[in-house]
Formats: structure tokens, sequence, C-alpha cells
């Protein structure tokens, strides 16, 4: 599973998208951001939200094959 | 353009006229116009310029749902949002948010709401530049 970064996600971790490691793909939003949590050293103090298909997901929506997922750091346009 | 409602995220400069001939209507009577220009200051430091990223797809979504709202619940007649990206220099239009209304209350408020919640929730960002470098903010940290 490859998820989205963006603006300060994107350039502490040297990349526009990240590749999820492990085995199995995280089936919830809750288990995508714990992995990501545990295994990228990149993200630490970097509070983020994820989006699924371009909407802001809550920890229990699932995440299926397919599904565009994202990164959002606090956002700043205005 | 999604309906009645005029909603851009887009590299080439704001055209603020086309941004309110968009909000124009025969039964409109008050139109609010919000500009955000690019400022030569920023929590004590001179700021030289700014960098605008978005999540485009994502950020033309929740504009499009931020104008519905502003229409079903604020009394908005018709809106349109344009926000910029890519390097802007000190005093261009960043952002301009247009409401019109019957009346001048409902397009007040519309384009308060409509700005605000543009600044908390809409995924872009904005990275300024100072004399040393350039660093990326986030407004809630």
């Amino acid at each position: 599973m490859r998820v989205l970064l963006f603006a300060g996600l994107a350039e502490a971790c040297g990349q526009p998208a990240l590749e999820v490691p492990g085995p199995e793909a995280p089936a919830t939003v809750g288990q995508l951001e714990a992995r990501l949590r545990a295994s990228v050293p990149q993200l630490a103090g970097r509070p983020f939200r994820t989006a699924v298909n371009r909407r802001y997901a809550s920890a229990a929506e699932p995440i299926a094959p397919g599904d565009e997922v994202a990164l959002i750091p606090p956002v700043s346009g205005g | 353009m999604a309906g009645e409602d005029l909603v851009a995220v887009q590299s080439q400069p704001i055209d603020v006229a086309a941004v309110l001939a968009a909000v124009e209507g025969p039964g409109e009577g008050g139109v609010v116009l919000f500009l955000g220009r690019v400022r030569d200051h920023a929590r004590g430091r001179s700021v030289l310029g700014l960098d605008y990223e978005a999540y485009g797809p994502m950020a033309q979504l929740e504009l499009l749902a931020l104008a519905r709202h502003a229409r079903e619940r604020l009394g908005a007649a018709r809106v349109a949002l344009v926000h910029r990206i890519g390097r802007l220099a000190l005093g261009e239009v960043a952002v301009a948010v247009a409401v019109s209304a019957a009346h001048r209350p409902a397009a007040f408020e519309a384009c308060r709401w409509l700005i605000d919640t543009l600044k908390e929730r809409v995924p872009i960002w904005k990275k300024e530049w100072y004399a040393d470098g350039g660093e990326w903010i986030s407004d809630r940290p």
C-alpha cells in the first residue's frame, strides 16, 4: 500500500509517497497510522490526519485495496 | 465549477473581477469579497515570498463542500472560492472568497465562515521564505 505525502511531511520523508511496510496491508485507518508511527522515524513528532479517497477519515474507517490514501499534515492555506 | 459555485485551486494569478462576476445575481443585493494577500512578515520574521502546495483533488472537493454549506445553511446565494498554488510574491492574492446574498448580514457571515473554515480544513499548505531559508507552516500543530 502506498500513501501520499504533502508539504512538510513529504519534505521530511524526502519523497511524495510512502510504501507502507509489512506483509499485509492495514485494514483500517487506525492500523495504518499505528504501523506508520512504529516504522517511519521521519514521522516522529509530526501530526497528521489521514484521508481516504480524498475525504478525512476516522480511525475506524476501513481501507480497501485501490483506495487513495493520504497523510494530511496541519493545513495552512489562506 | 459546479452548479452556481466557482471553485478553483490554480497556479495562474487570481482574476478578482471574474471572482466577483461569478457571484452576481439579480436578487443578490449584498456582495462581500475577502482577499488574502502575501504579507511581508510573520511571527516577527521578514517574509520574502510564499510557496503554496495543495492536495489538489481533495482541496477541490473540500472547497465545493464549503460552498454548498454556505448556500444551504448560511443564506449565501452564490459563492466563489479560488486559491493560488505555487510561488507567490509579496502582495499577490493567495485566496479570494466572494459571497452574494439578498442582504448583507448573510453575505458577511458566510464569507467569514468560508475563509475561517478553509484555513482549518482544506488541504493546502504554505511555505514561508526568509532571507535564510524556508519553512512549512502548520496552523494547528
